[in-house]
């Protein structure tokens, strides 16, 4: 149960009203020079005369000279001492001596450095007074401060002070669970600004709510309740981020259709890699909140959508393909990235004889292509006649679909259609017709369209009408977390913790796994915000791009040995090297003027 | 089945999503007639296309016929009749200051809601004075539907040559997007959905047919998906009755879409009717047509089967796809005219076109859609053969 400290009593009239507030402890203070204290002899009376029961009293000072001081109250004993001024194990100790059956507690400085908090935490204080070296101010208290020493020294008691009053109180508790908080100004009111009943009893009852809260975590016997983090996340949070709606409406998603078919909930997920974050002495609770925040400001893609954005890729393409007066099934797929995609095509869509080779071309990507391309310039191959075989169906086709699942850094699109445009322009020398490239992507974000037109080749192929880019989820620059157009969150403060949470994630959990050593070379940075800075917070139900926050999709031990399970562990296709760097050998080989000696077959073509 | 069969040969097709910008070319060029309804409402889109006629009017505009119409409440001045009065004006306004005269190339005519004949009558033979053979336009931004539903009717039954010699060849159907949508408008009550055709609501007419093909888009108001679903909870335990739930979404606007598109396929997740129902989604109006048409031929295969088989789709919203639903089934009957044999599936006298298909809408005459609002965006347009 967190303590209810008023500050400044200044009569014993002023002590008997905290007393019927419900308050715990009345501090007085006995500042050097007198600035706003009680004299020695009034503080000895008030202390002296007190009851037994509550509110019991805490004397605070900055008086350095601890022996004169203990001599001049005359004490029979007293219950709190703070000191303001000294930060030594020497005072502490001494203090020990003086005041026996005192619990001592040493000032926290907002101001102080790290070095400094770090310094005092090692002190064999009872507790320690986070507030300003000024004292009774009225400025607010300082949350990132207090998230530092929670960090550093989690079992720490702390009399939280600092603009507190009855709007906060709540908050302060559930966040930091403090020992007492310390309170003044917020409770005092009117002309002569003394305490105020009403608020006395207001933030009473409030900090008492929060903290009976605390207790029942312990005693509930809703025991999947008190499990952390869901107990430490602020209700203001809670709602301003809609936390609740959100991830509802994933569940259902989830429900439906689960990701990767897991044998846990979303909701079961998500507490576990909270709870996972929560658990590592380096993240304050407001990074767990921010995880939280991402975690619910995700979208899922299920299957049914992505199912349906075949058929819509396909209609495109059919329109495209009958443009040319061509059978509807007359057109060439690559895929971005081979794999379950262009199967899905031709079976979603009822398309028949995929795998007629009489029909449909056996190069279903870039790196086909390329070998294709090389066993054709070879007439002594064994390939040879297949592979002019086969680029002779392909330069028929007058339409060349690249299918994509995803594009959203927009950089493996980039390379594949660069090189598929490089031999657009040598072969349709050589053709009569006009060839279109169609890019139908299911996913594309904003980053990803503007990487295409950056680059000249394609640009100018988009210029001309020769390529065309569709796509089913378009996806803006507010979903990447790292753009300052990010609407994902609504609280700057906690986007801010996101990315904060991410930068250190990625620190203690991307830096050193091997597997994405190839990853974070490509992407030139630590993948704090995903491949190329991508930022999203997607899941698609097979799988969770590299592009979405590591925090969703990492799985792994960090530096400090703590486990780490994102809520969409993500199966990497690609771990080692070699294929892509062959693939980036073939083609450098190939557009090598030296190696054109293809081009001369393309009379046979 | 799952494919979207592409647009068959044999289809009856009347209607194609075609590119505003080489309509408005066309339209504003001087080498064919176009006569072209706008009508103003109290929406920013239902203004889009009188402006960007204005932005593109050239020297060459001298065979375009404008029709500002503004539909009055019956009773007292709401506020919104009050805003499309002053949007009436300022789009008047805008086209006289393009160069369009009123009296001339211009009119205007305010119109009481619900809309009788005779008004279309006396608008036709406005727009049609002089002129022959014409392209019509029609801005169904903010037109409303139970306006809309009479036009096309008045198109579909052909009375639109209201003079000799005139006749609309081509009809072009355009629609403005708004670009956000008011979440205020969730809760607006559309009261029950009928079949605009019967005018009764279509849990009645559901219910007189043994099996029934129900297509429903979930976008939209939440609470007319509901109606339809408890109409088909309702008939579902003694008639066998399918249910396609379509959430529609935009890939330039996913995010806008998707939040409603979950929830309200949520609805659907705590029925009993989960073996019943097919959940899929559609990405753009083109989209929509072909999926339809897709769903259509799938009902004729279980028509085929049986006697007494209803078609039904319930389009919600944007209205764009309701009046793309409306042509669909126009198109379903018109297949079944072509290939059925009714002595097999019918008999005698009851067997009509209108038996086999219906198209819900909303029972209120005028309600906010929640795609009314927002500024206006891009344009999208069908256009209808006629064939009367």
């Amino acid at each position: 149960m967190t303590l209810f400290k008023a500050c400044n009593v200044r009569s014993h009239k002023e002590y008997e009203l905290l007393s019927s507030s419900g308050v715990d402890v009345a501090g007085v203070r006995a500042l050097a020079g007198g600035r706003g204290s009680l004299p020695l002899e009034d503080i000895t009376k008030l202390v002296n005369c007190a009851p037994q029961s509550s509110p019991k009293l805490a004397i605070l000072t900055d008086r350095i000279d601890l022996a004169q001081f203990s001599d001049d109250l005359k004490l029979k004993s007293l219950d709190f001492l703070m000191l303001h001024s000294v930060h030594d194990t020497t005072t502490i100790e001494l203090a020990r001596k003086l005041f026996p059956n005192t619990r001592i507690g040493s000032l926290l400085a907002y101001e102080f450095t790290k070095n400094e908090i770090n310094r005092v935490l090692e002190l064999e204080a009872d507790f320690f007074v986070c507030d300003w070296q000024a004292g009774g101010t009225g400025r607010t208290f300082n949350q990132r401060f207090l998230d530092y020493v929670m960090v550093r020294q989690p079992s720490a008691k702390l009399m939280v002070a600092g603009g507190l009053n009855s709007l906060n109180v709540e908050a302060i508790v559930r966040d930091y669970r403090p020992y007492a908080i310390d309170v003044d100004s917020g409770v005092r009111s009117g002309q002569f600004n003394r305490f105020d009943a009403k608020l006395l009893s207001v933030f009473s009852t409030r900090l008492k709510i929060a903290s009976s809260d605390e207790e029942l975590e312990v005693k509930s016997t809703f025991s999947r309740a008190s499990i952390a983090p869901w107990s430490s996340i602020s209700s203001a949070t809670m709602e301003g981020e809609n936390i609740v709606a959100k991830l509802r409406l994933l569940s259902k998603l989830d429900e439906t259709d689960r990701y990767r078919n897991s044998k846990e909930s979303l909701i079961q997920r998500i507490s576990k890699s909270l709870s996972q974050l929560a658990n590592h002495p380096d993240v304050p609770n407001r990074w767990v909140e921010a995880a939280l925040v991402a975690f619910a400001a995700s979208t899922y893609f299920p299957n049914e959508l992505l199912k349906s954005s075949i058929r819509f890729l396909y209609m495109k393409v059919w329109k495209s393909v009958v443009e040319f007066d061509e059978p509807r099934t007359s057109f060439h797929v690559f895929s971005n990235d081979p794999g379950a995609l262009a199967e899905d095509f031709f079976r979603v869509n009822d398309i028949h004889g995929r795998l007629d080779q009489d029909k449909n071309i056996r190069i279903d990507g870039v790196e086909e292509l390329g070998r294709a391309l090389i066993d054709a310039g070879m007439p002594e191959s064994p390939l040879h006649d297949q592979a002019i075989q086969r680029l002779r169906m392909l330069a028929e086709r007058k339409v060349w679909v690249v299918l994509v699942d995803q594009t959203l850094s927009g950089h493996s699109l980039v390379g594949d259609l660069e090189r598929i445009a490089w031999f657009h322009g040598q072969i349709k020398e050589h053709v009569t017709h006009p060839i279109r490239i169609m890019v139908s992507a299911q996913i594309a974000t904003q980053t990803a369209l503007k990487a295409l037109r950056k680059s000249e080749a394609l640009d100018a192929l988009l210029r001309d009408g020769s390529l065309s880019i569709d796509y089913a989820i378009g996806l803006g620059d507010g979903y990447n977390v790292s753009d300052h157009r990010c609407d994902l969150v609504s609280d700057p403060e906690v986007l801010q913790d996101l990315r904060d949470l991410s930068a250190w994630f990625a620190s203690e959990f991307i830096v050193d796994d091997g597997w994405l050593g190839r990853m974070r070379r490509k992407s030139g940075d630590n993948l704090e915000f995903g491949y190329r800075s991508a930022g999203l917070l997607i899941a698609r139900q097979d799988n969770c791009p590299t592009d979405s926050l590591p925090l969703l999709w990492h799985s792994g031990t960090g530096k400090a040995g703590y486990k780490y399970s994102g809520p969409f562990p993500r199966v990497h296709s690609r771990i080692g090297e070699q294929v892509i760097e062959q693939t980036a050998d073939l083609w450098g080989t190939l557009v090598s003027a030296k190696e054109q000696s293809w081009l001369r077959n393309m009379s046979d073509v | 089945m799952t494919s979207i069969r592409p647009q068959d040969d044999q289809w009856p097709s009347r209607v194609h999503v075609r590119n505003w910008d080489s309509i408005r070319t066309q339209m504003l060029d001087e080498s064919s007639s176009f006569v072209a309804i706008l009508a103003p409402n109290f929406e920013d889109r239902s203004l889009a296309v009188a402006e960007d006629i204005c932005i593109h009017k050239n020297e060459k505009t001298n065979r375009l016929i404008l029709g500002v119409i503004t539909l009055q409440g019956k009773e007292e001045y709401d506020a919104r009749d009050l805003i499309k009065a002053r949007n009436c004006n300022r789009c008047v306004r805008n086209l006289e200051l393009a160069g369009f005269t009123l009296g001339a190339n211009l009119h205007h005519q305010s119109l009481e809601n619900p809309i009788v004949e005779a008004d279309l009558r006396q608008l036709f033979t406005t727009l049609e004075k002089g002129i022959g053979e014409y392209n019509l336009v029609i801005d169904v931004s903010g037109l409303p539907r139970t306006f809309l539903w009479r036009l096309l009717d008045y198109v579909d039954n052909g009375e639109l040559h209201t003079r000799p010699g005139s006749r609309a060849q081509q009809i072009y159907l355009i629609y403005n997007w708004a670009e956000s949508y008011s979440d205020l408008l969730e809760h607006e009550s559309v009261g029950e959905v009928v079949d605009h055709v019967r005018q009764e609501p279509i849990a009645d007419v559901i219910s007189r047919y043994s099996s029934a093909d129900v297509v429903l888009f979930g976008s939209g108001s939440t609470q007319s998906a509901f109606h339809v679903l408890g109409t088909v909870k309702k008939n579902a335990p003694v008639r066998d009755v399918e249910l396609e739930f379509i959430s529609f979404l935009r890939p330039n606007r996913f995010g806008l879409f998707w939040d409603s598109a979950i929830r309200q396929q949520e609805l659907f997740s705590s029925t009993t009717l989960q073996d019943r129902v097919s959940k899929s989604f559609v990405f753009d109006e083109e989209h929509a047509l072909y999926w339809l048409r897709d769903l259509a031929s799938r009902s004729l295969d279980r028509l085929s089967d049986r006697k007494d088989h209803l078609f039904a789709i319930v389009p919600g919203g944007p209205k764009i796809i309701s009046i793309i639903s409306q042509f669909v089934v126009s198109e379903y009957l018109r297949k079944i005219e072509l290939d059925f044999d009714f002595g097999k599936i019918g008999s005698g006298e009851e067997v009509t076109k209108r038996r086999y298909a219906a198209v819900g809408g909303h029972g209120r005459g005028q309600y906010l859609s929640l795609y009314s609002f927002g500024v206006s965006g891009e344009f999208s347009c069908l256009e209808v053969t006629n064939e009367a």
